[in-house]
């Protein structure tokens, strides 16, 4: 297979900013595409091409397949798909193939297989990796639902076969609360995937999420980079990650890595990956999924092994073999990531879209930010929240969360509400800090009402900073309207005015 | 001239109220008093919502963002809703907020898509009922009734786009 000269991003925002960093690196030509929600986005600007693949502004705007094949077809060039969008879609990745257009990930056949949590699922068992005891097949039929989550045995999770991103999963505690879960989970999955089929899995009490990133290449080479703790969560979605996690031992480490190679190997899989498993207290692991992709949180990995992720997503898609060999790949430090979204905590995490007016990025030592915002941008309502991911790095834990301390309070982001309040709440928690947490930490062990709750802090710097404020909002207000009503007035009225509104202000 | 005022404040719609004297000595430098405590303040623009603000030496860098007379304070990581209320604006305040009770007009709590109206005018409806679901940034967010009552006005339809502020509906 040829060098890859040139690639597109089929994606936007940090990510596309993200993989064309590297190609820069590289040499490597890149192209964006985009929507006119997104003409002056950052990733318009920073590639060599840029193509406006649609003028309508909703979420589907980027997944115009043909639209995104011509462009490539056109530029010559191969197609990164960065994460979400195209990058797990067996057709879309058929169809380069068919075309001829080489795809920086792994094959549609591992998509596909991975993508399927029942196929994922078996296939792992074949592998010999642990899975969550549940159902192995797809069930639509609620009593048959019923018979198997009493077999598996209470709390159980219903979760949508061809789901993510928290959709179609309900956690059912008891029996009587079974049905109408799973009449509801089934129905927002068949509206967000189209296919309402579930299964079902045993709880595990005090859950751990943690994954294992995997590289293969086509020539049956397998390795991992260690392992991330992504337990803090908000509606099943990750918000904070770390790496390496503060909870698994050695032992459970060592058990985990190998199963994860094994079953990359064992399935011939290629290009970054994850294993995503879920630990228990006793520290038993099980299979949960494997992210066929580029995952958001890859950058504390690739600060904790130096490793650069894309760069060996390029090498396998051009048919080379992995830079490193497992045991070249060395752990340093340590290293968090906050994700950080257009939403406003202290009002229950409502979205908050709009106008950025000020962005200063955090700098100086072990700090990695990837953003695609700046003063002036727009953050479209279309798209996902997240308008940045802000790294941390120390040689130890301690030392990392300091750093993300400082990084967080250098982060000035005016004009929308961001989550940075709340991680920060975070970073201060004690469980947090004891490294004690699980999934379930931002339910139990974190007050959510601490955001909103001010009895316990001083509000007099807000108060006089509003007040000066208000005065001089109020004396602007006062000199525009003595300006617009000068209009084809006398100088002594004028003057009336004026002296009325000294009197008034003085 | 020094520019002098009076205001009364609340944070976050708290009962406590303050009285906050201030008096413009120059054009960045400010003498505040609340409630009788006096600090010097020097209060510089830095962008459209980003204030620095030293107050008796302590340097502070805040985001304040305005909406008439509320503003939402972010300082660190906490954040503070204030009221500023001259005089006049709290009598106002006290006369017309007791002529609000039984109407609750419902408003969009931020920017984003009707997806789906589950209420029809006339209905009756509980607190806490869903009356629609509204989509910005890929997440669902039920409107919920405010109390009990019936469906008064329905300022929506599904598909229609609405910006933060916007009228929903009435429930009374």
């Amino acid at each position: 297979m040829p060098d890859i000269k040139k690639i597109l991003v089929a994606n936007r925002g940090e990510i596309a900013i993200r993989v064309f960093r590297t190609c820069r690196r590289l040499g490597i030509k890149t192209v964006a595409i985009y929507t006119n929600a997104d003409r002056t986005a950052p990733h318009v600007r920073y590639a060599d091409e840029a193509y406006c693949i649609s003028e309508a502004d909703n979420d589907t705007s980027y997944l115009k397949a043909d639209k995104i094949i011509e462009i490539a077809k056109q530029a010559g060039a191969a197609i990164h798909p960065g994460y979400g969008f195209y990058s797990e879609n067996p057709t879309f990745v058929q169809r380069l193939e068919e075309e001829g257009i080489i795809f920086i990930g792994p094959s549609a056949e591992h998509i596909k297989l991975m993508g399927s949590k029942t196929g994922a699922r078996n296939a792992m068992v074949e592998a010999g990796v642990p899975v969550v005891p549940g159902t192995k097949n797809a069930i639509r039929d609620v009593e048959e639902a019923k018979k198997t989550a009493r077999e598996v045995g209470y709390p159980i999770m219903l979760k949508a076969v061809h789901g993510g991103g928290g959709k179609g999963m309900r956690l059912v505690k008891s029996e009587e609360d079974f049905e109408s879960s799973f009449r509801m989970a089934s129905s927002e999955a068949a509206n967000a995937f189209g296919n309402g089929d579930m299964y079902i899995e045993k709880f595990i009490i005090g859950p751990h999420h943690v994954e294992i990133q995997v590289l293969g290449d086509k020539h049956g080479n397998a390795l991992h980079l260690f392992e991330r703790e992504c337990s803090i969560q908000r509606r099943h979605q990750k918000v904070i990650e770390e790496a390496p996690s503060p909870f698994i031992n050695d032992a459970t480490r060592a058990k985990m890595y190998d199963v994860a190679v094994k079953a990359v190997k064992a399935i011939g899989y290629y290009s970054a990956g994850t294993m995503e498993f879920i630990v228990g207290e006793d520290q038993n692991f099980y299979f949960l999924e494997m992210n066929t992709r580029l995952q958001v949180e890859h950058p504390i990995t690739e600060m904790i092994t130096g490793v650069d992720i894309v760069t060996e997503m390029i090498k396998v898609a051009e048919g080379k073999t992995l830079t490193y060999k497992q045991e070249e790949i060395v752990r340093n430090g340590h290293a968090i990531e906050c994700r950080i979204y257009a939403e406003d905590p202290s009002n229950n995490f409502a979205p908050s879209p709009g106008l950025i007016t000020v962005y200063e990025t955090p700098g100086g030592p072990n700090v990695r930010v990837e953003s695609g915002a700046f003063a002036g941008y727009e953050v479209p309502l279309y798209y996902d929240p997240m308008i940045a991911k802000v790294c941390s790095f120390g040689k130890t834990r301690e030392s990392a969360i300091i750093a993300m301390k400082r990084i967080l309070t250098e982060y000035k982001v005016s004009g929308i509400k961001t989550s940075i309040p709340f991680h920060q709440r975070v970073l201060k928690n004690e469980t947090f800090l004891a490294g004690n947490y699980d999934t379930g930490f931002i339910d139990s062990k974190f007050d959510m009402e601490d955001l909103q709750r001010k009895e316990q802090k001083d509000p007099s710097v807000a108060l006089i900073a509003a007040a000066i404020k208000q005065l001089l909002s109020e004396k602007i207000s006062a000199q525009r309207s003595v300006t617009r009503r000068d209009v084809g007035e006398s100088n002594w009225k004028r003057f009336g005015r004026l002296t009325s509104l000294g009197n008034r202000l003085g | 001239m020094i520019t002098k005022r009076q205001y009364f404040a609340t944070v976050d719609k708290g009962e406590q109220e303050y009285t906050i004297d201030i008096v413009e000595e120059t054009s960045n430098v400010f003498t505040v008093s609340i409630d009788g405590k006096t600090s010097t303040v020097d209060f510089a623009r830095m962008g459209d919502n980003l204030y620095s603000i030293i107050i008796d030496g302590r340097s502070y860098d805040i985001d304040i963002t305005e909406k008439g007379d509320n503003f939402s304070v972010l300082m660190g990581g906490d954040h503070f809703d204030v009221e500023v209320l001259d005089e006049m604006k709290r009598l106002m305040k006290l006369r017309t907020s007791a002529g609000l009770e039984g109407r609750q007009v419902i408003e969009a709590q931020m920017p984003g898509m009707i997806w789906k109206v589950l209420v029809e005018p006339e209905q009756e409806v509980k607190a806490g009922q869903p009356l629609m679901i509204l989509v910005a940034m890929k997440m669902e967010n039920e409107i919920k009734a405010p109390k009990d009552g019936v469906v008064q006005e329905l300022f929506v339809k599904p598909d229609q786009t609405v910006a933060a502020g916007d009228k929903l509906a009435v429930v009374e």
